[in-house]
């Protein structure tokens, strides 16, 4: 029997269920740990792939985001990504991803300080346009990634209110191309919103 | 001619600005930063791509008020790599450090530390005229021994002086080492 709609698309049928899976992660730990939400700035540099493309650019490019923690572990990142140079814009991306620390938890409780080094390791969902100044939004190019990333440089956390991820590196692995390429964060910024 | 006449200015600046750190040199210690950042442009003659900063500020004067500073190094594009569009820099800046210690938002204390700076981009090959980059760097901190920029402007000058685009850092950290 063949799946009807959106589901003959393999890329769209992972996507969805990437959606759900993160969905299904959030409303599961999110009652008892909800914790704390930073705000975040983060640098990304898009590498080509097998055929010579790129997610978007060349070009820098810069995200804003909201970070929340799910549990001591576990937290939650939504991005806007978008184009800075050469065409401030142009592309506009928006990513999600789960993240689970490593070597230390990012939050224990209000009194007892995590360790201020830790690693990062996540999957996550990169999707939305680019080339909006040439197509607008409804012209503009499709893009839909997931992709695992690892950061081996987590300095603070939420109980200090302050933490730099430094060095990351991600593969992304494009749904409607089936190609796939790597990414580079040179750093994040994460401001506690906590009080 | 006109373009040697401005190399010769930019050049009598620098003097100036190494001489007059000399004599602080004798009273205050010498500050020697490491500047690392990312930059683009969208400018003739530049490539789309990103570019990596890497260098040393001399700044030798008392960190507060408004001093001069002075910084070379170079900017490479680094995505996509192609070191034949390297470029290397000598520049001058002038920064503000702001009295007020800050300690909000930063785990550490800080204070407010713009600057604007203006340098010279040389081609090591010496095939390319390059031009200027005049820059401001509003969102700027003074961590004590250490500057951290965040998207700071830019705008690129021809060898003529005329603009030929313009750029973004959208980081640029400075770590004092001497």
């Amino acid at each position: 029997m063949e799946a009807p709609g959106v589901f003959r698309s393999s890329a769209a049928f992972w996507v969805l269920m990437l959606l759900a899976v993160l969905l299904g992660v959030t409303t599961f730990v999110l009652p008892a740990y909800a914790q704390d939400v930073s705000l975040s700035i983060q640098q990304w540099s898009f590498f080509v792939d097998a055929a010579g493309e790129r997610i978007s650019g060349p070009g820098q490019h810069i995200s804003i985001g909201l970070i929340g923690g799910l549990t001591p572990r576990l937290e939650l990142d939504f991005s806007a990504v978008t184009m800075l140079t050469p065409k401030p814009g142009d592309s506009l991306l928006g990513a999600v991803s789960l993240g689970y620390s490593l070597l230390a938890e990012r939050w224990i409780n209000d009194r007892v300080p995590p360790n201020w080094v830790s690693m990062l390791a996540e999957i996550g969902f990169l999707g939305g346009g680019t080339e909006l100044w040439a197509g607008g939004f409804s012209g503009a190019t499709p893009k839909a990634q997931v992709f695992v990333r690892f950061t081996p440089l987590v300095l603070g956390n939420s109980f200090y209110r302050r933490r730099d991820r430094l060095l990351a590196l991600g593969f992304a692995y494009d749904l409607l191309k089936q190609r796939g390429s790597f990414f580079f964060n040179f750093f994040a910024i994460d401001a506690s919103l906590r009080r | 001619m006109k373009h040697s006449m401005r190399f010769v200015i930019f050049m009598m600046l620098m003097c100036y600005v190494a001489a007059s750190a000399g004599m602080v040199y004798a009273a205050e210690p010498w500050h020697v930063g490491i500047v690392a950042g990312t930059e683009g442009f969208a400018a003739k003659g530049l490539d789309n791509g990103e570019y990596f900063r890497a260098g040393l500020l001399f700044d030798p004067f008392p960190q507060k008020g408004i001093q001069p500073a002075w910084f070379l190094g170079a900017l490479v594009p680094v995505n996509p790599l192609d070191f034949s569009g390297s470029m290397l820099n000598i520049g001058i800046e002038f920064r503000y450090i702001a009295s007020t210690a800050h300690s909000s938002f930063f785990v550490r204390e800080w204070k407010y530390a713009p600057a604007v700076s203006a340098e010279m981009l040389i081609d090591p090959a010496g095939g390319r005229e390059l031009g200027f980059v005049v820059s401001v760097q509003l969102v700027r901190f003074w961590f004590g021994e250490s500057y951290m920029s965040f998207l700071g402007t830019e705008l690129v000058l021809d060898s003529k002086g005329a603009v030929s685009g313009w750029g973004a850092s959208l980081l640029r950290m400075t770590a004092f080492v001497h």
